[in-house]
């Protein structure tokens, strides 16, 4: 089976983090497969052109002419592409920034710059892995889904699902913006449970409910306008979404 | 009876740590009382109303491993192909199944007696036929001490839900904080051993539970019917955080899933993970279909299944009247709104 990770505009925070905490597990996704594009752990077979294979892995917002043009590649050379990240799945910090901004004035030479899109975009996404980085263990179950010819699953639950089951006191109760009931969870409450509020790293929840979380923050005594504001900073392109159905 | 200062209380649960238990005491964290293990030095919240995690976290705990077994998973250049008995027919290797039942012993110390009467609940449910070996083995060896409580605070209701009182068995050790002493009555041979190691002199009256005072009187009746005739009043306002069923004392549905790993792909876990009427998958079929899709049918399916669902199947109860749903709820939903008559807030 053949496998290749790609990185369009991003950190590489994701493919980096898979390399430092997939551990032993790393080796065994090398024995496993035939890993021709790994630019982070090794030069491509052969260079930068896109091989063929049964798994993509792709990290990254769509930002540049290049992303455009290679997403499309990718897409054409692979039977099931994965979303590496909440940049690949959402558009995350990328896709508030780049609204509202002269791009043309920001093109490289001769590469254009566009506003950041999610890779659903602009081609078909098979699955979504959010997190922002991936969860190395989330990385593993997903894939040893698919070797396995099952479809890999996003967590159901919301933020707070996980944060009452580390036993955290409500982080809206002592008037924190918390985005937990409506993020999506599977990180295991990694910020409320340091008392740092949750800014929806992953994205909205799948039952993701907008007006339902204002009723509950007004009841807090929270504004509405730093929920807003929080929402629009992170989550890109499915919280504008969120955003746009809540207010029908 | 026994009369001790706070010290000695605090003695009995290190003394309970020396016979061999594993100690779980309320301790006050972050703003949060939450029942953890206890060794000598860490402080015991002993004026605690509520706590966000009860010992169903213990009885049950998220996550553990059932049994492992072997696959006959082989890595080949196609990837990893795993043969499961059910999916591809009879299994070429037989599974040799290796599971243990956990033999550490458990002592709940200070907890309430609602609590101690959703151990009861938990016991018709898990140890009725076939009973759990897992909570078998934990139930058998574990002890209770009851701290009660002498006012609610303004989510409790366990006076209409009638658990302050503490069937036989369910506690070891009845404590009543009076004053600055503690009134102490073993109600168990278990009890009395544990009590006898304070070398307090024992009173000849009888400590009887006491029903702690109420914010709120009213009374619960539920039927099917009513239940799905309530006001969803209050549920547009419900995330689907299921921060309700997570730190209910009564809840024990869980899910099974099956732990691969990529380094010794024949080497599977099978582990029994918690699961919440409040979650989606939870009413998924094959197919993506859902059954229980609105919040306010979730709500309704939660509620029927305390009330009308558990006196039918168990005779008693799901609900304690600890108020976790009511206290921990994001949304402030009163499920007392649709259960109780005469309540006002």
């Amino acid at each position: 089976m053949k496998a290749a990770f790609y990185s369009l505009t991003s950190c590489e925070g994701c493919l980096t983090t898979l390399i430092t905490n997939l551990g032993p597990n790393l080796q065994a996704l090398w024995r496993i497969f035939d890993i021709d594009y790994f630019k982070l752990v090794r030069e491509p077979v052969g260079g930068e052109k896109v091989p063929r294979v049964d798994i993509a892995f792709v990290e990254g917002a769509v930002v540049t002419s290049l992303d455009k043009k290679r997403i499309s590649q990718i897409r054409a050379n692979s039977s099931f592409v994965v979303a590496l990240g909440t940049c690949a799945s959402c558009g995350n910090i990328a896709y508030s920034a780049s609204r509202g901004v002269d791009l043309k004035r920001r093109a490289l030479r001769e590469i254009e710059v566009f506003e950041a899109e999610p890779l659903s975009s602009y081609v078909s996404v098979d699955f979504e892995l959010s997190g922002c980085p991936v969860s190395a263990e989330e990385f593993t179950v997903a894939l040893l889904r698919l070797l396995n010819g099952i479809e890999p699953k996003q967590p159901d639950f919301s933020v707070c699902y996980e944060c009452k089951m580390s036993g955290n006191r409500c982080l809206l109760d002592v008037g924190k913006v918390c985005l937990g009931p409506i993020a999506m969870g599977g990180c295991g409450s990694a910020c409320p449970s340091v008392g740092a509020p949750c800014y929806s790293c992953r994205g909205p929840a799948v039952e993701a409910d907008l007006s339902a979380y204002l009723r509950t923050i007004r009841r807090h005594g929270i504004p509405e306008g730093k929920a807003l504001s929080a929402m629009n900073a992170f989550t890109g392109k499915k919280i504008v979404e969120l955003l746009k159905d809540g207010k029908k | 009876m026994i009369r001790i200062k706070e010290g000695d209380l605090l003695r009995l649960a290190s003394m309970l740590g020396d016979m061999g238990y594993r100690v779980i005491a309320p301790t006050e964290a972050n703003g949060v009382t939450k029942f953890s293990d206890f060794s000598a030095g860490t402080g015991i919240d002993l004026d605690y109303i509520r706590a966000i995690n009860t010992p169903r976290d213990f009885l049950l705990p998220d996550g553990e491993r059932l049994y492992t077994y072997r696959s006959t998973a082989t890595v080949t250049s196609y990837g990893l192909k795993i043969r499961f008995p059910t999916v591809e027919g009879p299994c070429p290797v037989t599974i040799n199944a290796e599971y243990s039942t956990p033999s550490g012993r458990i002592a709940f110390f200070a907890i309430h007696p609602c609590h101690a009467n959703a151990i009861r609940y938990l016991d018709r449910v898990m140890l009725s036929d076939p009973a759990d070996p897992y909570y078998k083995a934990r139930r058998e060896r574990s002890l209770i001490v009851v701290l009660e409580c002498e006012e609610g605070d303004d989510f409790c209701f366990c006076v209409p839900a009638g658990s302050w009182k503490l069937d036989d068995g369910y506690c070891d050790i009845l404590v009543r904080r009076s004053g600055d002493e503690f009134l102490l009555q073993p109600k168990s041979k278990a009890g009395e051993e544990a009590a006898s190691k304070l070398n307090a002199r024992a009173e000849a009256d009888l400590l009887e539970e006491k029903a702690p005072k109420m914010r709120s009187s009213f009374s619960i009746s539920t039927s099917e019917e009513m239940i799905d005739r309530c006001e969803s009043e209050g549920l547009d306002s419900c995330t689907l955080c299921a921060a309700c069923t997570v730190t209910c004392p009564t809840c024990y549905c869980s899910d099974i899933e099956d732990r691969f790993h990529l380094v010794d792909p024949s080497n599977v876990e099978r582990l029994r993970k918690r699961m919440s009427c409040q979650r989606r998958c939870y009413s998924m079929i094959a197919g993506g279909n859902l059954f229980i899709k609105t919040k306010e049918d979730r709500y309704r399916w939660r509620l029927k299944h305390k009330f009308p669902f558990s006196s039918k199947a168990f005779g008693i109860s799901g609900c304690v009247g600890c108020g976790n749903c009511i206290a921990f709820c994001p949304a402030g939903i009163d499920m007392r709104r649709t259960v109780g008559r005469g309540f006002k807030t």
